[in-house]
């Protein structure tokens, strides 16, 4: 890379970050969405586990939008598995505090 | 080993504060032979800061770690970069090795360069080469902005939970009891002892069971800082590492003392004894065997049916009063133990043909006549014994009936190698005339001293028929008028896969340990269990005894199939967890969790909006120029450090300490620019 282009680089980068601003308020958004969601997937498996094809039949969205959701729950234990059924996981609910 | 200096560079910056030390690693091979670490180790010296870059074959060695330590010492290295396998596996150790040098641990940053490049782009060496130089050029940004932080410090009960009254749970409650911690210890059973109490000889001592478990029972109930709970088991648990709050629900024992004696000897309903896995029958008022401890029987409320039991000429009704208790705990251990596989009806003629028998039911026959010289089962007396290995074990997905559950148990349970032959030499010995058949799929004979237990029964003409997994043995009951009552077909590898059919009066199955059903603890601890369903371990190497939740810790076979002598090991190294995590009154946290700067936020509580865990962030009122002023709070035990607030906050009041936006921002510019350019570029 040139110093042209790392300038013109740069100031894109700066140009971005401005513009990053005017994101927030659609990260709030987006982040009240994510937790409405992940709060009707904790109260479909708080009972019963369900796979990833149950929980998106209750939730009315697509499986690979559950995964994800159920993916980042996982990861922050407040979902935990719960064997399997076939050849699909079964999640549940694994504390009371979401 | 190799060192790419820049003399020039570190005259100039002789009086810079950063001086950043990068350490690219081979990891044998596993990253050098994709990515061309001396290309990088080049590029990286001539990064802003970077004092010093270096290769090494294995960095998380000894020899490099000293090599870090020496550079810090003799360099002035003040902030530390290493490219290695996954920060999971090794980020703590350099932590530690930084520590170890006198820097603060957090003036580290470690990039994966195994996982997150040379393994997923081992066909693309020049790719590999070009994102390596990325994530370490990225790296070395965010380190120019790392600043020291200190870990969380939470004052931590001295005082732990052990569930389990098992071999494991006994052990790790007197190892940690021994080094001056309190320890609760709670049985869910009337009885101390679990599994190892139904035991015979055990090896590779050929003691006996129950007098070696008498031994250590004695030990943790004289110890005065030892407390035991039995018919107990948890009911809830909140809090985190260091402060946990437990409730306990503890079922009545039913029985006083004055009537211990007199009980047992009353007429009342009886049922299957589980201790003798349904050999024998029990009364509903027990004693789980002779010399148990407590010494107390107790009343079986699963069966007990509330009629009154004439003792000592007075109908007495027995009444069961749980009684709820909480306790405040810094660390629990989980040594909830195993059970033994139980084979479907029908799987080898289980339930199906009285003489098939499991292992665990053979022993506890064998434990209640110990004086016998002659064996019989069902009435008859057994001549020809065949003995089949990897029963609910190693079983092949597709091919073998799954369980309950679906999953099948595709897992060694490693110990029913040696029980069984261990088995067969005890048979050899107390019935000499019995031919014994052992019918094997491998003989995994791996600890110390078992291998003599096979040699035994070669040498004890013991004989070995070998199956392949899948054409595992068949049993069959005898045709009518046989000599034998059951027939055991195996197609044997060590004659050419001839059909061999061995008639015998006894079939053993060598059925494997699964883990005990303790759902409800999981979910209420947040603990992880691995694909076979025991408990999982956060490392099997680095960190082979914690799970993933702080203060959380695990022995003997609630994590997976072990003999005694492992359970042992197990727990003692569970106890010296718990004692260097309590035994300085405090535990410490790593810091990565959110913080606010008072000055930026304006309280919008966007932050705690989408904030998904309670009490993490709070709004306090606080008085800024006179001005009463709502700020936003973080309870740093609370937080898992998500993120999620950063993104949401109009401000940039809020970040994640260690993983600030202003080091994102760095490290985008860093990929995004040349990192040199960036510097020269004005802004």
């Amino acid at each position: 890379m040139n110093k042209v282009e790392a300038r013109a680089r740069a100031e894109k980068m700066k140009q971005l970050r401005k513009e990053h601003n005017v994101t927030v308020k659609r990260t709030q958004i987006l982040l009240k969405e994510h937790k409405r969601v992940h709060r009707e997937i904790c109260k479909a498996i708080r009972d019963t586990a369900k796979t990833i094809p149950e929980i998106a039949e209750v939730m009315e969205i697509p499986s690979h939008e559950v995964l994800w959701h159920v993916t980042a729950l996982k990861k922050y234990d407040v979902v935990a598995e719960e064997g399997m059924c076939g050849e699909y996981v079964l999640y549940k609910r694994a504390e009371e505090k979401a | 080993m190799s060192e790419s200096t820049n003399p020039k560079k570190k005259e100039a910056e002789k009086d810079e504060e950063i001086r950043i030390g990068v350490y690219t690693c081979y990891c044998g091979g596993n990253i050098s032979d994709v990515v061309d670490c001396e290309h990088v180790k080049k590029v990286m010296n001539d990064l802003p800061n970077v004092i010093i870059s270096r290769t090494d074959m294995s960095m998380c060695s000894d020899a490099g770690q000293a090599l870090i330590e020496k550079d810090i010492a003799e360099k002035g290295i003040n902030r530390v970069i290493v490219g290695a396998c996954a920060p999971s596996l090794h980020e703590q150790t350099f932590r530690g090795t930084v520590a170890r040098a006198g820097l603060n641990p957090y003036l580290y940053h470690h990039v994966g360069l195994r996982e997150q490049d040379s393994w997923v782009s081992h066909c693309d060496c020049d790719g590999a080469t070009c994102k390596a130089l990325n994530l370490m050029t990225a790296g070395v940004a965010k380190t120019r902005l790392l600043a020291p932080l200190e870990p969380i410090r939470l004052e931590a009960e001295k005082h732990a939970l052990v569930i389990g009254g098992g071999v494991a749970g006994l052990r790790t409650a007197l190892d940690t009891a021994r080094r001056g911690i309190q320890v609760t210890l709670i049985e869910k059973s009337p009885f101390l002892g679990g599994r190892m109490a139904q035991l015979g000889k055990i090896f590779p001592t050929d003691e006996d069971a129950c007098t070696t478990l008498d031994k250590l029972i004695q030990k943790v109930v004289s110890h005065p800082k030892i407390t035991l709970f039995t018919q107990a088991e948890v009911a809830d648990v909140s809090g985190y590492v260091g402060d946990y709050q437990i409730k306990i629900l503890q079922q009545s024992r039913g029985i006083n003392n004055d009537i211990a004696e007199a009980v047992l000897d009353a007429n009342m309903p009886k049922v299957p004894d589980a201790f003798n896995y349904g050999l024998t029958e029990r009364k509903v008022i027990y004693k789980a065997y002779p010399g148990c401890y407590p010494p107390t029987p107790a009343v079986d409320w699963e069966h007990y049916d509330g009629e009154p039991i004439v003792v000592n000429g007075q109908p007495t009704t027995f009444i069961n009063n749980p009684k709820n208790f909480d306790l405040k705990v810094g660390a629990i251990v989980v040594a909830t133990g195993f059970k033994p596989y139980e084979p479907r009806v029908g799987e080898y003629g289980y339930k199906e043909l009285p003489e098939v028998v499991t292992l665990p039911q053979l022993i506890r026959h064998l434990a209640l006549d110990k004086t016998t010289r002659t064996l019989t089962w069902a009435g008859r007396a057994v001549n020809d014994i065949a003995l089949i290995h990897c029963v609910g074990s190693r079983d092949t997905e597709s091919v073998h009936e799954p369980q309950e559950d679906g999953q099948v148990n595709n897992y060694c349970s490693r110990v029913c190698c040696t029980a069984t032959l261990h088995m067969a030499n005890e048979l050899r010995e107390r019935f000499p005339d019995a031919n014994i058949y052992d019918f094997y799929e491998d003989i995994r004979t791996y600890g110390r001293g078992h291998e003599i237990y096979y040699q035994e029964a070669l040498e004890g003409m013991v004989r070995f028929l070998r199956y392949r997994g899948i054409e595992r043995p068949e049993v069959l009951a005898a045709p009518e008028g046989d000599t034998h009552p059951v027939l055991v077909r195996a197609k044997d590898s060590l004659s050419q896969g001839e059909e061999m059919e061995v008639a015998a009066d006894l079939v053993v199955l060598a059925v494997g340990m699964i883990p005990t059903q303790v759902d409800e603890l999981v979910q209420m601890l947040k603990i992880s269990r691995g694909v076979d369903r025991f408990l999982a371990e956060v490392h099997p190497k680095l960190r082979p005894v914690e799970t993933a939740v702080n203060g959380v810790i695990l022995a003997g076979t609630a994590q997976g199939p072990m003999t005694i002598q492992e359970s042992v090991a197990a727990a003692s190294a569970a106890a010296v967890k718990v004692a260097v995590l309590l035994g300085q009154g405090e535990v410490q946290l790593d810091p990565f969790v959110a913080y606010v700067n008072p000055e930026k936020c304006d309280g919008t509580g966007a932050c705690i909006e989408v904030c998904k865990y309670e009490d993490a962030i709070k709004m306090e009122t606080v008085t800024i120029n006179g001005k009463d002023v709502k700020r936003a709070v973080v309870t740093p035990a609370n937080c898992t450090g998500c993120g999620g607030c950063v993104s949401a906050c109009p401000n940039r009041a809020i970040d994640i300490q260690g993983w600030t936006l202003d080091q994102y921002d760095a490290m985008v510019d860093a990929i995004a620019l040349d990192l040199w350019d960036l510097m020269e570029v004005p802004a």
